[in-house]
């Protein structure tokens, strides 16, 4: 699949240029506890932070409370983002789950857990198999894109929307034995396709 | 086996979506830590819940310039967190994390001859323990209530899907009528999370059944 890397006309290097973005305004927290470039980071992810949130659940005071959590971790363990890991929406996303488990289990001592995996240097072992962040950004997107777009909207919604299956039953007029079914069938199905993309790459 | 393949592959997806009971996100951690197999997936999945984030509607921030007074007035600098001394297990991190105590130290019972158990947790509606199997070790013949992963912590067994060394999750439902059978050169310890009859219905998350809390 070489085309999935190639920038695309729905705006492939535009995100390139806005990741780059994201990564100098981190390091300039990082390095110079810059507040302006923190605040241009706030606007741009607090408020699809507390929107994620939202969907997962919490009431807009929670979810608000969660996304103060998760920038303070930004404002505290910037440099700890590595841009060839992880995109900062990915990275924020992983930080922004853990905080809400974290919370759920009212593990509050948990705050900035200096065991979140997020939060630590990646262990020497693993960064051959590390993939750059972007190329597997573009890559999962190229994917969702070759599914069916039943699936891929039954992906959206299981994965990101907090729907439970019957509701999920309901919204689609589907019976749940199929909606659990389908949605199994879904991520099996991305993850042959991501799988195949592997395999040409290697060759 | 396709059925399981499918069922493990949700379960790694609610991994990532954050809504796993408790045992069985610590039993996904504890594969993750072991086994290379399932973490470009991970990755994968986690790189999609990135541009999902990105592509969300916007909410309004009510308190924008009062959270910005607050993480700017925040200690800026943590203790930089001293890199954990190479703790000397042979279990998983996060497992040996949540249990306390390496394999060595564990309060095994005997439940049958050959056949010993530590409780780990009941949470979540789930129960979690570690199991020691002799080595040659046949299981009782069992059919499950509920789903049952296990992850393999030292040596190996055999079911009706397969050989499982250390690292691997078989995935067994309520109709598996499995017989693991321990290899015969070693002792096999297990982690293994059962789905019980107990499900909460938490607030948030509520996502794929069974494991899923909600």
């Amino acid at each position: 699949m070489a085309d999935a890397f190639r920038p695309d006309s729905d705006g492939s290097s535009v995100r390139v240029t806005v990741e780059d973005r994201f990564s100098r305004l981190i390091a300039k927290v990082a390095e110079d506890r810059d507040r302006t470039a923190f605040a241009e980071l706030f606007d741009h992810f607090a408020p699809r932070l507390k929107a994620y949130l939202i969907r997962l659940g919490s009431d807009g005071a929670t979810a608000e409370e969660l996304t103060q959590e998760v920038m303070i971790t930004l404002w505290r363990k910037a440099g700890l983002f590595d841009a060839t890991r992880a995109t900062a929406a990915t990275w924020l996303f992983r930080i922004a789950r853990n905080r809400r488990i974290d919370s759920l289990r009212r593990d509050r001592s948990a705050l900035l857990d200096a065991e979140d995996p997020s939060l630590r240097p990646p262990a020497p072992e693993d960064q051959d198999e590390e993939l750059d962040a972007r190329m597997r950004e573009e890559r999962v997107r190229e994917a969702m894109k070759k599914l069916p777009e039943e699936q891929a909207d039954l992906i959206r919604r299981a994965f990101f929307s907090g729907l439970s299956h019957s509701q999920i039953a309901e919204d689609t007029g589907l019976p749940l034995g199929t909606v659990k079914s389908r949605i199994r069938l879904a991520f099996t199905r991305l993850r042959r396709i991501l799988e195949a993309d592997d395999a040409v790459d290697t060759n | 086996m396709d059925a399981s393949r499918e069922q493990f592959d949700a379960l790694l997806a609610g991994y990532v979506a954050g809504t796993l009971a408790e045992p069985a996100r610590l039993l996904v951690r504890s594969h993750l830590d072991l086994s290379p197999v399932n973490r470009g997936f991970v990755r994968d999945l986690e790189a999609a819940g990135g541009t999902m984030l990105e592509e969300i509607a916007p909410a309004r921030i009510d308190n924008r310039d009062a959270m910005l007074a607050a993480i700017f007035a925040s200690p800026a600098e943590e203790p930089i967190s001293v890199p954990r001394m190479a703790v000397r297990t042979r279990l998983p991190l996060p497992l040996f994390d949540f249990i306390g105590k390496d394999v060595a130290d564990i309060p095994w019972r005997t439940k049958l001859p050959g056949l010993k158990e530590y409780k780990v947790a009941e949470m979540d509606g789930c129960s979690a323990s570690l199991l020691w199997i002799r080595a040659g070790m046949a299981m009782p013949s069992h059919t499950h209530h509920g789903t049952e992963l296990t992850l393999v912590l030292e040596g190996g067994f055999t079911d009706l899907h397969g050989h499982y060394v250390r690292g691997d999750v078989a995935y067994a439902d309520d109709d598996v009528d499995h017989r693991p059978v321990a290899d015969d050169d070693e002792d096999c310890i297990c982690f293994a999370v059962t789905e019980g009859s107990l499900r909460l219905t938490g607030p948030i998350g509520r996502l794929f059944a069974p494991f899923m809390r909600g």
